[in-house]
């Protein structure tokens, strides 16, 4: 069974921990399909984060098709996350990007925050629209 | 400590006191014991009859005469112990068990059970009513064992302090007035040791002021004959024997009371004189023995509608207080 | 069971010459929440516990717990005080026995007793010999031993250490995820809080400030920095503003789009009960699902 970490201070929203977590749980195969996840009960007694969280977080997984809920038994892994290979186009791209990036003399920290503002202007608002759907009470969503 | 009478907050309020109540079933049996082995002792070692020796044929017992002087002194001191009864009743229900509940704050543990707080005070003064009740009547019981029989004290006047209350339905009274004044004062001062003061202080003024006043509450029997000149000794073999006498004194032929010594035959200073000095019957206001109970049971009466009142009064406060 | 635990309207206590702990104050928290109860000391947060308990008599508005008045819903609710009242003569045995003496048909041993046994204490032990946190965690394993609804809990963690409070307020969590119990717990300091609670009530000078859920509140309110004057911000509710620089920061409630030149961020949930608490003058916010039945969206202060 998985264990979540959740960081007070690292400034991601507590939902988005787990959320990352458990897929980064996925890629590392540490988690695989038909793997039950701990129950919201479970989760909260561990980590003294409110049960809304958790339900928010395995809401968000199962709508990314992550995981599925069953009725009384509760929440189970549907799919593995494949780890993204290191030879794909895309980090070849952001490799050469980088490249140019210090070929133009930014320094590091210079990167990231570009890098950073980038990801922040292109995911916002998709985040967005997730947070919004958040209150629904505990013993509805969760079969714990 | 699990019969069924035990449960619930009468469970908690009998744990929570359990030392006091421990106490007090010593205090009993300590009673019991003292007066049961004096009472055998009385009557194993007789008073020596015939004239007393130097030669040592007076034995004494434990210091004291004889075993039935140590056993009236001692029911002598143990009828006045009994007015403290009610005393410390009245300080113990308004101290430790109201009182430091409202100080130290437990009374919100206990009011946020699931019982209401006239629950909570209605199982505090069952608990005790009861307790103090059965305590009483023991401790009286015994003093009637001490006191009954051939070795008995017929030198225990009923009429006097202490001994009419311990053996009369009024202690009883007095134990349930204890409790609630108790109660109505541990409310309304919400400190242990100033309720607790408090407490006893009202409990024993209430109790001292019946003592002056009961007397007053039934009329007196006046005895009464012919008397003449200058005489100021009587034949009284007509007041009943074991009377309380509440005045005597001397009257003239229009019946105006006076005292003969103070009046007749010559007026001392100071003191009221009719201008008939002339003495021609005496009288006396007595109480017969027969008039113990009707006295007793006024006086119950009064005590005990004294109790309903601290009684109402104590849930008006607590009512006032919380919802 | 009905879908509000608590609800207030025009709620008001004093303590006779020493003045208005609470006056009209109003709110409803819906039921299954776990709502953090915040303000400087002596806002008020004791008094609407202990009203909520049924401890104390309003001398103003009105009360309603669980769909009824305080002294009826009694036995549906838990409450530990501030000072975490115990009899000191009594083991802690003795003190779970209470419980269960007072609360015959719902007492959790079970629950208790695990309570009791995870901080390590002996049930023999006398409680006049616990430390503080040793008393609060007594107190709490009454409370959930009751089986209560509604739990109110008073500065619940402030003598705990900090594995203890990590660990209980996890027995509390997973209480209310698997009983739906809604939980209100008070403090003065948010970050305790911030992690465990979804919901909201900022109490001061009496009063309640802000109400609703922890999200909610926080998109509602809009952290802006830019060099333009604070009349710019005219149809928006300015909460707190400052000089920055040669420019103006601002916490705002938005009405619609904020517009150009301002550089416009979420506040963290410290930065607005800050910003409340330094502004008493701002107009109190409750969320819709938070107002009682009959009140608007925004109740000026």
């Amino acid at each position: 069974m998985v264990e979540f970490r959740i960081d007070r201070r690292s400034g991601v929203a507590t939902y988005l921990q787990i959320v990352q977590q458990t897929q980064q749980a996925l890629r590392l195969g540490l988690l695989e399909p038909g793997d039950k996840l701990p129950t919201a009960r479970e989760v909260v007694e561990a980590t003294a984060i409110n049960p809304n969280t958790v339900l928010k977080a395995y809401r968000e997984l199962e709508r990314e098709g992550l995981v599925e809920a069953r009725r009384g038994l509760g929440t189970f892994v549907r799919k593995s996350l494949g780890s993204a290979p290191t030879d794909s186009p895309l980090r070849g791209e952001l490799s050469q990007w980088a490249a140019r990036a210090r070929a133009a003399g930014l320094e590091r920290d210079d990167v990231a925050a570009l890098f950073s503002a980038v990801l922040e202007e292109q995911f916002t608002q998709s985040e967005l629209t997730h947070s919004e759907k958040s209150e629904q009470h505990v013993t509805e969503g969760d079969p714990a | 400590m699990s019969s069924p009478l035990l449960r619930g907050p009468r469970w908690a309020d009998v744990r929570l006191h359990r030392g006091a109540l421990w106490t007090g079933l010593g205090l009993v049996v300590l009673a019991a014991a003292v007066t049961g082995y004096l009472r055998w002792a009385a009557h194993a070692y007789p008073e020596p009859t015939g004239p007393c020796t130097s030669d040592g044929s007076c034995d004494t017992f434990l210091g004291f005469g004889s075993a039935r002087t140590l056993l009236y002194e001692f029911l002598q001191n143990y009828s006045t112990g009994m007015l403290l009864i009610p005393v410390l009743i009245g300080a113990f229900v308004a101290g430790p068990v109201i009182g430091r509940e409202l100080e130290t704050g437990t009374h919100r543990l206990a009011w946020t059970q699931s019982q209401s707080p006239a629950r909570w005070l209605v199982s505090k003064l069952t608990v005790f009513a009861v307790l103090s009740v059965a305590g009483g009547l023991a401790l009286m019981a015994v003093f009637w064992v001490g006191r009954s029989g051939h070795e008995g004290m017929s030198d225990l006047i009923w009429a006097d302090r202490g001994v009419y209350e311990s053996i009369g339905p009024a202690l009883v009274a007095y134990c349930l007035l204890g409790v609630m004044v108790g109660a109505l004062v541990g409310l309304l001062v919400r400190r242990t040791l100033v309720a607790l003061a408090a407490g006893g202080l009202i409990t024993g003024l209430v109790l001292l002021g019946m003592g002056s006043v009961r007397w007053e509450l039934f009329p007196v029997r006046t005895v009464s004959g012919p008397a003449s000149g200058t005489r100021t000794s009587y034949t009284m073999h007509d007041i009943p024997v074991h009377s309380l006498i509440m005045d005597m004194g001397v009257h003239n032929t229009a019946g105006e009371r006076f005292v003969a010594g103070q009046c007749s035959p010559g007026q001392m200073a100071d003191f009221p004189c009719p201008s008939d000095t002339r003495v021609t019957g005496w009288y006396a206001d007595v109480h017969p023995y027969s008039h113990f109970w009707y006295v007793q049971l006024i006086e119950t009466a009064i005590v005990l509608a004294l109790a309903a009142a601290a009684l109402y009064a104590a849930f008006r406060v607590l009512r006032r207080r919380t919802v | 069971m009905t879908d509000t635990a608590i609800e207030a309207a025009a709620l008001a206590m004093s303590y006779g010459r020493r003045g208005h702990a609470l006056r009209d104050c109003s709110f409803r928290l819906p039921a299954g929440r776990i709502c953090a109860v915040v303000g400087p000391n002596g806002a008020g947060k004791s008094t609407l516990l202990a009203l909520a308990a049924g401890l104390l008599k309003p001398t103003g508005g009105a009360l309603t717990v669980l769909g009824t008045d305080p002294a009826t819903a009694r036995e549906h609710v838990a409450y530990v005080a501030q000072d975490k009242p115990l009899y000191p003569q009594l083991s802690i045995a003795d003190t779970l026995r209470l419980g269960a003496e007072l609360n015959p048909g719902r007492w959790d041993t079970g629950l208790a007793e695990r309570v009791v046994r995870e901080g390590d204490l002996d049930p023999n032990l006398r409680v006049r010999t616990l430390s503080g946190g040793q008393r609060t965690r007594v107190a709490l394993a009454l409370a959930l031993g009751k089986r209560a609804e509604l739990l109110l809990l008073d500065e619940p963690m402030a003598d705990l250490d900090p594995l203890a409070r990590h660990q209980l307020m996890g027995t509390l969590m997973a209480e209310a995820a698997e009983h739906g119990t809604t939980v209100v717990m008070s403090s003065h300091i948010v970050g305790e809080l911030a992690e465990s609670c979804d919901h909201l009530l900022l109490v001061s000078g009496g009063r309640v400030r802000l109400g609703g859920g922890i999200d909610d509140l926080v998109s509602a309110h809009a952290l802006v920095t830019g060099r333009r004057p604070v009349e710019d911000l005219a149809p928006h509710t300015v909460v707190e503003s400052r000089a920055t620089g040669r420019g103006l920061a601002a916490l705002i409630r938005p009405d619609g789009p904020v517009g150009e030149g301002w550089d416009v961020e979420e506040p963290s949930l410290e930065e607005l009960l800050l910003a409340h608490l330094r502004s008493p003058e701002s107009p109190a916010l409750l969320t819709p699902s938070t107002a009682p039945a009959g009140r608007e969206r925004e109740v000026t202060a």
